[in-house]
């Protein structure tokens, strides 16, 4: 250690006075060697020499700085000892300061002993500090900050979120480009291609999977994130407010981003969450012109068809990630030259000094944070490449038929919020009753109005209000006016602005938990288990053989294909069951069995409903039989689950029959 | 943490990545070909739905063929994809799957010579989108693979030649039984009426149109025109037997369908009486 800092400083001295000359870091060693450039000297014809040293001339004056700088110890090495000693050590004081140089040049200011101190986290030799150097002599480091303020990188103030977010849409850039170049926008060939990048190109599944996995967290990180930001009271004006306002808008592109990729594999579930999230579009008022217009535009069409393909891939692929770079680069350039991370509101308002002055110690970005976000990354990449490749795979269903609807499918889980105030459980029942009570007035007086007759309701358009009016509202209004309404909020009550969470904001955290239950619980409401309208017998069919189609309303769990296709075609012996005989379930049982003994147990569940008067969700008398047929002999078997009640009695024209048929085939995957 | 421990960390985690990189290339190749051959399977599945859908009442559920309408399609000298018989008989020089998928896309607007003297007396019609059809072209393909499921094919062509067999269930009703068989009074109240109009919204209005005048968007692509109820003139000639006849078994070489196996009686007659309601014909 002794050695290197000794030759080090002496060998600065040097590499600064070659500096100031202009020539940089770039190993113009020894200035008492003319420079000469002239090559036409080399054709001269000087009599007086001979050849061979012409050649000797030549060579020295064209050989690199390094090897001319030690020319003229060479004679000395030749005649005595000591000079070859010498020679030696002359080498090995010029090869270091080349080795140097070019450490220097790589790492953009660090020599040898500085990078070798940075990579053991001991402090910099040199000075002024030559890690400060690389922040101005490279792009990526002078991007970031030359130090933080200590309290602003403790872990569990802001538990790396941001930093998580940008990885994630490198993560989804990377991916995508990968994905993109074996895809086509094109209605026809999109889901073959998507069948093509999960059964023919090695890792393709991997690349979609983790672009997948990549979407959803990137969505989760962004909302945690911006919660985060909300609870530590980072948001405030004057500094941080305009921070917040393009983190809103960096939400509502991620979810743009995330949405517009859910279209492109084109299969059942891509084509019906999308035109569940477009047709709030199409009531945005005035209908008849914005709201025709937008779907217009954004689909290309009335319904989804190529169009509306093209233009949710050039969305997907270049105007969202475009516009979403932009914002990241001026949302991180407030984070990182205009306030820094905050730090925590405990530290900042404390009222020992000793902490406050503590709270903002430098920590330098080279190696400490550094080092850090490389980690993060490295636990980040491992984590999400080890959970696509082994438990999560994105799903690929069947084709996008326009024609079909599949039962209870939903938009993605981050807009199932809109979906569950479309239901509308609020606004309409009360209207409802409102309009009973208005025309029982009425009727008090004479009006003789008809039951079932309404006044206010015609006037309500429920679509609009509940899925583009108050979404519209709560994103740009709430969200864009958080910090300044927080602002107004504490000057209306004179209080001292702080932004301690329990201490002094009580207000925000009762505001934070009941929009926190507001959300979850019209989030609930988008779910198909609030509702839900089928008829019973389509329900009971949907738990055993789901349609193809459905979301998960949780993100990141694999889709669920039914407890019959779970257990395979292998498992399944062919013959006509009747439910009835496996009412109450055996030890001796075999897995399909106890499945026989599920429906049997579901269907007669309905039957108790009908029993107690539960004309909705019961059915009278229900029976079931389950037919398995070997429909070709090459591995095609044919379910039929066929479920009967007491014809005429639910309605007049109602037969008493419902079948659900499924083909299965013996290679078919559903894992 | 120091930054040397921080590194030590982040490359044991690089090297695990790599590690679960290579352990997942290990098992690639295998994995591709299964889900080849699940997506395979799965567009056979999908054929098989459209295949109930849209074939089974011309070719028959198992492809056995129904003699007054379509040929046998899982038989033996279609499905030999090694010698091919059939398509050397007819001059074809592609595959088997090449030539089912151009005829289920473009139709047959002409018999086969291959059946002179048999009786399919019905025209394939075009199925896909790109010729005016319905299907897609992964439609179209899932069909192809479902019909190549059956090889080799179980079936031999049919060929004596047999009298036409009308539809499926053919039970006509004598003209004098027609009024007792009608399980309403007659004339139909407006509740019939309306729910015979219910029953032809889904199930006729796509070729007999919103107007009961034979121009839905079906229209196009059927043989014949579909009728039109408007026209008294016409429907003064088609009696109650002929009327629900025509509904119960279909024409199938007009490309009207039959709807006895679909519809229940009592539905066929509420249609009926929308259908005859234009021109007020309620009497056999």
């Amino acid at each position: 250690m002794g050695l290197f800092n000794r030759e080090v400083k002496k060998k600065t001295v040097n590499g600064k006075g070659n500096g100031q000359d202009g020539h940089g870091t770039n190993g113009h060693a020894d200035e008492s060697v003319p420079v000469n450039g002239e090559g036409a000297e080399l054709f001269e014809v000087k009599t007086a020499q001979t050849l061979p040293e012409r050649i000797g001339e030549v060579a020295r004056e064209k050989s690199p700085h390094a090897i001319k700088a030690l020319i003229p110890w060479l004679d000395k090495a030749r005649s005595s000892p000591e000079g070859r000693a010498e020679f030696i050590e002359k080498t090995k004081e010029v090869a270091w300061l080349q080795a140097d140089n070019t450490v220097r040049a790589v790492t953009a200011g660090m020599g040898i002993a500085d990078t070798r101190a940075f990579f053991r986290g001991d402090p910099p030799i040199e000075k002024p500090n030559p890690r400060y150097k690389v922040h101005v002599n490279a792009f990526f480091a002078h991007l970031r900050p030359k130090y933080y303020e200590k309290s602003s990188t403790k872990f569990s103030h802001t538990f790396g979120l941001g930093y998580l977010s940008v990885y994630m849409f490198l993560l989804e850039t990377i991916t995508g480009v990968i994905l993109m170049v074996f895809y086509t926008p094109s209605d026809r060939r999109a889901y073959e291609d998507i069948v093509k990048i999960m059964s023919a190109i090695p890792y393709g599944q991997l690349m979609r999977d983790l672009h997948r996995v990549g979407a959803e967290l990137m969505v989760l990180i962004v909302v945690l994130h911006m919660t985060r930001v909300f609870l530590t009271g980072s948001f405030k004006p004057p500094a941080r407010g305009f921070t917040w306002m393009t983190g809103v808008v960096l939400l509502i592109l991620t979810f743009a981003l995330s949405f517009s990729g859910y279209l492109l594999p084109w299969d059942q579930l891509a084509y019906w969450a999308v035109t569940i999230g477009t047709s709030m579009a199409k009531s945005v008022p005035p209908k008849e012109i914005v709201g025709y217009f937008s779907n217009l535009i954004m689909r290309g069409g009335d319904t989804i068809n190529q169009n509306g393909l093209l233009r949710f891939y050039l969305m997907h692929v270049f105007a969202l990630p475009a516009i979403t770079l932009i914002l990241i680069s001026v949302h991180y350039y407030r984070v990182a030259r205009s306030h820094g991370i905050s730090i925590p509101a405990s530290e900042e308002e404390s009222p020992d000094p000793a902490v406050r002055k503590a709270a903002k110690e430098r920590v330098d970005y080279l190696p400490e944070l550094f080092t850090r976000e490389l980690l993060w990354a490295a636990i980040a990449t491992f984590g999400v490449v080890a959970y696509s490749a082994f438990v999560f795979h994105a799903p690929l269903q069947e084709h996008s038929n326009p024609l079909h609807t599949p039962l209870h499918t939903t938009a993605p889980w981050y807009f199932l919020w809109i979906q569950g105030l479309l239901k509308d459980a609020f606004v309409l029942p009360t209207l409802r009753a409102l309009d009973q009570s208005l025309i029982a007035v009425a009727n008090t007086f004479g009006a003789n109005m008809p039951p079932g007759s309404t006044i206010i309701i015609p006037f309500y358009d429920s679509p609009a209000w509940m899925g583009v009016i108050i979404p519209t509202m709560i994103i740009p209004a709430l969200f864009f006016g958080v910090p300044y309404i927080n602002e107004w909020w504490e000057k209306f009550w004179g209080s001292k602005p702080s932004r301690q969470l329990l201490k002094n904001r009580k207000g925000t955290v009762v505001v934070a938990i009941l929009s926190t239950i507001f959300m979850m619980v019209i989030w609930y409401q988008g779910t198909p288990f609030y509702g839900v309208t089928a008829p019973p017998a389509v329900e009971i069919g949907q738990v055993f053989l789901p349609e193809e189609g459905v979301l998960p309303p949780v993100p990141l769990v694999p889709d669920d294909w039914g407890p019959i296709r779970r257990l395979g075609y292998q498992n399944l012996p062919d013959g006509t069951y009747d439910l009835a005989e496996y009412e109450t379930p055996k030890a001796t049982y075999t897995e399909f069995e106890r499945i026989l003994s599920a429906m049997q147990q579901e269907i007669q569940k309905r039957g108790q409903l009908w029993d107690e008067g539960d004309k909705v969700h019961g059915l009278p008398n229900p029976s079931g039989t389950l037919t398995i047929e070997q429909w070709q002999a090459n591995g095609l078997k044919r379910i039929d689950f066929q479920i009967n009640w007491e014809p005429g009695v639910i309605a007049a024209s109602d037969n008493g029959q419902y079948n659900r048929v499924v083909y299965l085939h013996q290679d078919a995957i559903y894992k | 943490m120091s930054v040397q421990f921080k590194i030590l960390i982040g490359i044991l985690f690089t090297v695990a990545t790599i590690v679960v990189l290579v352990v997942y290339g290990i098992n690639e190749n295998n994995r591709m070909a299964e889900y080849q051959k699940s997506f395979a399977g799965r567009s056979i599945q999908a054929g098989a739905e459209y295949f109930e859908t849209y074939c089974i009442t011309c070719h028959g559920e198992h492809g056995e063929g129904i003699v007054g309408k379509g040929p046998p399609l899982n038989r033996k000298d279609l499905l030999d994809l090694k010698a091919t018989p059939y398509l050397k008989a007819i001059n074809w020089n592609g595959t088997t799957a090449d030539f089912l998928r151009n005829t289920i896309a473009a139709g047959r607007p002409q018999f086969s010579k291959y059946y002179e003297g048999e009786n399919y007396p019905q025209h394939m019609p075009t199925w896909s989108q790109d010729y005016g059809g319905p299907l897609r072209p992964d439609q179209v393909n899932a069909l192809v693979d479902f019909i190549l499921n059956w090889a080799p094919g179980q079936y031999e062509p049919i060929v004596a030649i047999v009298t036409p067999t009308p539809g499926p269930t053919a039970t006509p009703i004598p003209p004098e039984e027609i009024l007792k068989a009608i399980p309403f009074p007659m004339p139909p109240s407006d509740a019939v009426i309306a729910q015979g109009k219910d029953i032809y919204t889904a199930n006729c209005q796509p070729c007999h149109g919103v107007n009961r005048d034979g121009k839905g968007p079906g229209a196009a692509g059927s043989i014949k025109p579909p009728r039109n109820f408007t026209d008294c003139e016409v429907m003064k000639t088609i009696d109650l037997v002929r009327h629900h006849n025509s509904v119960v078994n279909g024409i199938p070489q007009n490309g009207m369908p039959a709807w006895g196996k679909k519809l229940t009686d009592e539905q066929i007659w509420q249609v009926i009486m929308y259908e005859r309601q234009p021109c007020n014909l309620f009497t056999p």
